[in-house]
């Protein structure tokens, strides 16, 4: 398990870097501070399902989102912030599904803010939980596999 | 020459991303069209003018490949360059999207010179509007 979440945390500090020219935090530096905090969550199919969750603060949808629209993101936008989330999300998940067994047997779910839509009536267990920032920004990732 | 697009994806966000991107790559763009699946893109196709189309694959409603295979199947359209957008990067899915008849493909998240490469390939015409020259118009 521990090579699957590095291998997350390397599809996340990828995709930051690529989508918003962000580079993660030095460890000793980072903060965990998610004021204002918006979460999205996806589903991986296939065999074990995994469940993945981003939550970031509000200092990092709000960075995120002015780096991806530029002027066209001025004022407190939060249904924005939680739209560029959710293409982060997938843009995330779209890396890390690459270095999973038979990875040509899964698929993505739609990111959503709804975690009981993704897999309804399925059970999940925590496998490891990633705290990072950007520029200050904290960052948190919950993965999830499937019970049974 | 202006550039007519559509621009297929359900996050509105990144339907202004591509729009802004395309605005950076240098294309005179004419009309830019944005749908939020596969469905309500051939509905804009059915009534504007779309010099290509760009779009996701994964969409709730009808996703991108069987917008695809919708536009090929329609004689008005079939000629319209699709080219897809996504985050898809397995090789195998990549290729069986292209086998239907998607004529480039591009991975989120891309820069300008990207985009500007895949649709001058695709419609061989450069962003300043001269055509894109290949091995039978040179002289020797």
């Amino acid at each position: 398990m521990e090579a699957l979440l590095k291998d997350l945390k390397t599809a996340i500090f990828s995709s930051m870097e690529r989508m918003f020219f962000l580079l993660a935090d030095p460890e000793e530096e980072t903060n965990t501070n998610l004021t204002g905090e918006i979460s999205v969550h996806l589903g991986i199919t296939g065999k074990p399902a995994y469940l993945l969750t981003v939550t970031a603060g509000r200092c990092l949808g709000d960075r995120m989102l002015s780096d991806l629209l530029g002027d066209d993101s001025s004022g407190d936008n939060l249904d924005m912030m939680v739209k560029c989330l959710q293409e982060t999300v997938n843009v995330i998940a779209g890396r890390f599904i690459l270095v999973l067994d038979n990875t040509s047997e899964r698929n993505l779910t739609l990111p959503t803010v709804d975690k009981a839509s993704v897999f309804p009536d399925r059970r999940f267990e925590s496998k490891g939980e990633l705290a990072m920032s950007f520029d200050g920004c904290g960052m948190k990732v919950l993965l999830e596999s499937e019970i049974g | 020459m202006a550039l007519n697009v559509l621009i297929v994806d359900d996050s509105e966000v990144m339907r202004s991303v591509i729009h802004r991107i395309l605005t950076m790559s240098g294309f005179d763009l004419g009309t830019v069209l944005k749908a939020e699946n596969g469905e309500q893109a051939l509905k804009l196709l059915d009534s504007n003018w779309i010099d290509v189309v760009l779009t996701d694959i994964n969409m709730p409603v009808m996703n991108g490949e069987e917008l695809l295979e919708r536009i090929k199947a329609i004689d008005t359209l079939a000629d319209i360059p699709v080219i897809i957008v996504s985050t898809e990067e397995r090789c195998n899915k990549i290729d069986a999207i292209l086998a239907k008849g998607a004529v480039g493909y591009i991975t989120k998240p891309f820069k300008p010179e990207d985009i500007r490469a895949i649709i001058s390939n695709s419609l061989g015409v450069e962003p300043d509007g001269s055509f894109v020259e290949g091995p039978e118009d040179s002289d020797f």
